[in-house]
C-alpha cells in the first residue's frame, strides 16, 4: 500500500501547487478546496481556474468568476481569492504586451486569421494560462498559488505546447512564410532552400494563396513578439522548477483516469518535475472486513414499521444497496491497487453523492483532505 | 421526461456527434451507439480523437487511422489531422507523389500546427469523407469535451469568414454543409445528473442548436442511482441500534444512495424544464471491470434512440 498524501502540509509549505488530471475528475472543486484549505491554514491564497463553472464562482460568493483576483468572503485566518484564466482575453494581453510596437499590434488585431481563429492555435491556450501564473507568481503578493490546468488530450500539453509554438516560429518554413507572400516576394523563393520553396508550393495548391498570404502577415506580425515569448517560456519552466513549487496528481477511480496519472508521472519525471502526491476523487469507501448482512440483522430491518414504504420487502432492498456499495468499493479499492505505484503517496476522497456547490461543501472537502 | 420525441432520433442520421463534458462516459456512450447502429444492420465506423490511448477501451481493438475492424459491420478509426492531409493529398492533387516525402518534413508539420484551425479542419475533413464515401452508413464521432468542442465547430465558420475562394474554403464550406444539415447529422450530448454537469449540457445543446444551428437531442444521462427507498424508510433505517458493522455499513449505504438519487432527481428536473428529451441510462454495477458486458447493458439502455423498446 502507498503512503498517506498529507495535503495539509503541501497546503501549509509551497507556493505553487499545480492540480493535473483529465477532464471531469474534479480539478476545479479540488483547486478550490485547497484554496479554502489554505485560508484557513492562515495563508493568502489565489486560485487560478479555466472553468468557468458559474455553481462554483457563486459557492465561492461570487457572481462570477473574473478575469482579475477576486476576495472570496470567508471567515478563516488567512485569504482567499480566485480568478479565471480565459484564453482570448489573456491571448489579447499578451499581444498588448509584445508588440513592438503600436502599429503591429493593430496589424495583430486586425488579422482574420487573429480574429478568427488564434483561440485555436495549437498551444495558444496553454500558453496564456502559464503566461498569466508567471505574473501571478513574480508581480502578486500571494503565499500560494493553485493552478487548475486546461484538460488536455495528452499529458501536460500545458508544458509542451508552448515550446512547440516556439519551435514552430523558429522553424525554417516559418521563416520563408514570414517574408511577405506576395508576387513581388515569390520571384525570391528560389533565394530560399529548395525544400521550403517545394513545400510552399505545394501549400499553396493545397489550402490557396489568400490563406497562405494571411498566415504570413499573422505570422509575420507573431514573430515580432517572438523573443519576448521565448524569454517567458523559459522563466514559466523555472518556475516550475522551483522547490515550492509541486504538482497534484488528480483523478478518477477508473482505469482511464488512472493510466492517464502514470502518464502524466512519467512525463513530469523527464523533466525532474515535484509531485506531491496523487488524490482518488468520488471513491466509494467501506471498510473491507465488512461481511454479508446476517439474517437476524435482515429480520430487525424487515421487522420495522415505516408509515410510507417505497414498496415491499425492505430488507431485500437494503441488501442490494448494500450489495451495490460493497461491489463499488471493492472496484474501485481493486482498481487503484492494480494501478498506483508504492512510490508515490496517494489520498482517497469519499463520493460525496452530490455536487459540490457551496462554501459549506467545499469546507467539508477541505476538511476530509486535511484529516 | 419526453421519451416519445428522442425516440428514434437516430433514424436515417449519417453522423452522430457524441460529446458532453470530461469525465461523463461519453466513450462509452459513443461506443455503444456505434456499437447498436451496427447491430441494427447498419455498416458503422466510430471515429475517436487521438488521447494518447493505443487501444479501445471498450471494444478492445486497436486505435489506428485506417479504420479496424471490431465486430460484424463495426469498425473504429482514430483521426489524425496529418494522415488525413496526406490522404487528401493523394485522392485530389495530381502528381501527388512528388510532396509524399513533404509530409515526414519537419517543415510541413510547423505549417499544421501554425495554421490555425488548419488541423481541426483537416480532421473534420476526414470525418465528411468517411461520411460521404458510401462505405459506411453511420459514423459515429467521439467527440472532444464541451470547451474544445465549442472551438471545434466553430473552424469551418471562422474558416469561412478568414478564407474567401480556394480550397480550403472550398473543403470548409462542404463540412459546414454537412454538419448543419440536420437530416445527416445529430449532436448527442452526454452528461451525469449532477448540477454542474446538467448546465454545461444545456449551455452546450444552446450553442449548438442557437449558435450552430444544428440538429441537437436527445440528451443522454448516464449512471443513474435507482430509487429504491422512502424518506420514511431511511428514517426508519437510521433510527436503528447499529449493532454489528455490517449494519453500519449498510445503513450507510442506504442513506448515500438515496442522497445521490435524490441529488439526481433534481437535476434531471431542470434538463426537462428546460424542455429537453432525455435518454436515461442507470449505474451499471461491475465487481471487476468487464468491457463487453459493459457495453451489452449500455447498448440495451441507448435502444430509444433507435425506436426499439429497450
Amino acid at each position: 500500500m502507498s503512503a498517506a498524501l498529507k495535503l495539509e502540509g503541501v497546503v501549509a509549505d509551497r507556493r505553487i501547487i499545480i492540480c493535473c488530471g483529465s477532464g471531469g475528475v474534479g480539478k476545479t472543486t479540488t483547486g478550490a478546496a485547497l484554496g479554502v484549505l489554505a485560508a484557513q491554514l492562515g495563508r493568502s491564497a489565489l486560485v487560478m481556474t479555466i472553468d468557468p463553472a458559474h455553481r462554483l464562482a457563486q459557492a465561492m460568493g461570487l457572481q462570477a468568476l473574473g478575469h482579475e483576483p477576486a476576495e472570496i468572503a470567508l471567515e478563516a485566518p488567512g485569504r482567499l481569492s480566485a480568478m479565471m484564466l480565459d484564453t482570448k482575453h489573456t491571448f489579447d494581453r499578451l499581444v498588448e504586451q509584445y508588440a513592438p510596437s503600436g502599429q503591429v499590434r493593430d496589424a495583430i488585431f486586425a488579422n482574420e486569421y487573429y480574429r478568427q481563429l488564434s483561440s485555436t492555435l495549437g498551444g495558444s491556450r496553454e500558453l496564456v494560462a502559464m503566461e498569466r501564473v508567471l505574473e501571478a507568481a513574480t508581480e502578486e503578493d500571494y503565499d500560494l498559488l493553485i493552478v487548475d490546468t486546461p484538460p488536455a488530450h495528452h499529458a501536460l500539453d500545458f508544458l509542451d505546447a508552448p515550446r512547440r509554438l516556439i519551435d514552430l516560429i523558429d522553424g525554417s518554413l516559418t521563416n520563408s512564410l514570414l517574408k511577405p507572400y506576395g508576387m513581388a516576394a515569390r520571384a525570391q523563393f528560389n533565394l530560399f532552400r529548395q525544400s521550403s520553396a517545394v513545400t510552399l508550393k505545394f501549400l499553396e495548391r493545397l489550402t490557396g494563396f489568400e490563406m497562405l498570404a494571411d498566415l504570413s502577415e499573422f505570422l509575420l506580425a507573431f514573430s515580432s513578439m517572438f523573443d519576448g515569448f521565448k524569454e517567458r517560456s523559459h522563466r514559466v519552466m523555472e518556475l516550475m522548477r522551483e522547490s515550492g513549487t509541486t504538482f497534484l496528481l488528480i483523478c478518477a477511480p477508473e482505469e482511464g483516469s488512472l493510466e492517464q496519472v502514470e502518464q502524466f508521472r512519467s512525463r513530469l519525471e523527464k523533466d525532474s518535475l515535484d509531485i506531491c502526491g496523487v488524490l482518488v476523487n468520488r471513491v466509494h469507501l467501506m471498510d473491507p472486513r465488512a461481511g454479508d448482512l446476517d439474517d437476524s440483522v435482515l429480520a430487525r430491518i424487515a421487522s420495522l414499521d415505516v408509515a410510507e414504504p417505497r414498496g415491499a420487502f425492505l430488507a431485500e432492498r437494503v441488501a442490494a444497496a448494500y450489495e451495490d456499495r460493497r461491489t463499488m468499493a471493492r472496484a474501485d479499492a481493486g482498481v487503484m491497487a492494480d494501478r498506483l505505484g508504492e512510490d508515490l503517496p496517494v489520498q482517497a476522497v469519499p463520493h460525496f453523492h452530490r455536487d459540490l456547490h457551496s462554501m459549506a461543501d467545499l469546507q467539508a472537502f477541505a476538511e476530509t483532505v486535511r484529516n | 421526461m419526453n421519451g416519445d420525441a428522442s425516440v428514434a432520433a437516430l433514424r436515417g442520421v449519417r453522423l452522430v456527434v457524441v460529446t458532453g463534458k470530461g469525465g461523463v462516459g461519453k466513450t462509452s456512450v459513443a461506443a455503444g451507439i456505434a456499437s447498436a447502429s451496427a447491430r441494427s444492420g447498419l455498416r458503422t465506423v466510430l471515429v475517436t480523437l487521438d488521447t494518447g490511448d493505443t487501444r479501445h477501451p471498450l471494444l478492445d481493438v486497436p486505435l489506428e487511422y485506417q479504420p479496424y475492424q471490431a465486430a460484424p459491420r463495426l469498425s473504429v478509426s482514430r483521426l489524425d489531422a496529418l494522415e488525413a492531409v496526406r490522404e487528401y493529398v493523394r485522392r485530389n492533387m495530381p502528381f501527388s507523389s512528388l510532396y509524399e516525402n513533404i509530409f515526414d518534413g519537419h517543415a510541413f508539420r510547423n505549417f499544421a500546427s501554425a495554421a490555425p484551425g488548419f488541423e481541426e479542419l483537416m480532421s473534420l475533413g476526414k470525418l465528411y469523407e468517411l461520411c460521404t464515401s458510401g462505405e459506411f452508413d453511420r459514423v459515429v464521432f467521439d467527440a472532444p469535451a464541451t470547451g474544445h468542442m465549442k472551438l471545434l465547430l466553430d473552424v469551418p465558420g471562422a474558416t469561412l469568414r478568414a478564407v474567401h475562394v480556394g480550397p480550403l474554403n472550398h473543403n470548409a464550406g462542404k463540412i459546414q454543409d454537412l454538419l448543419l444539415d440536420g437530416s445527416r447529422t445529430r449532436v448527442v450530448i452526454t452528461t451525469l445528473a449532477e448540477e454542474m454537469a446538467v448546465e454545461e449540457a444545456m449551455d452546450l445543446e444552446r450553442c449548438c442548436r442557437n449558435d450552430h444551428r444544428m440538429a441537437v437531442g436527445p440528451i443522454v444521462v448516464n449512471r443513474l442511482v435507482p430509487e429504491r427507498f422512502s424518506v420514511e424508510e431511511i428514517a426508519a433505517l437510521q433510527s436503528m441500534e447499529a449493532s454489528t458493522l455490517e449494519l453500519r455499513e449498510a445503513v450507510a449505504a442506504v442513506v448515500a444512495e438515496h442522497a445521490e438519487q435524490r441529488s439526481q432527481e433534481e437535476a434531471l428536473r431542470a434538463l426537462s424544464a428546460a424542455g429537453s428529451d432525455v435518454v436515461s441510462v442507470p449505474r451499471i454495477v461491475q465487481a471487476c471491470f468487464d468491457p463487453a458486458a459493459f457495453l451489452e447493458a449500455l447498448e440495451a439502455h441507448l435502444m430509444p434512440l433507435f425506436g426499439n423498446a429497450a
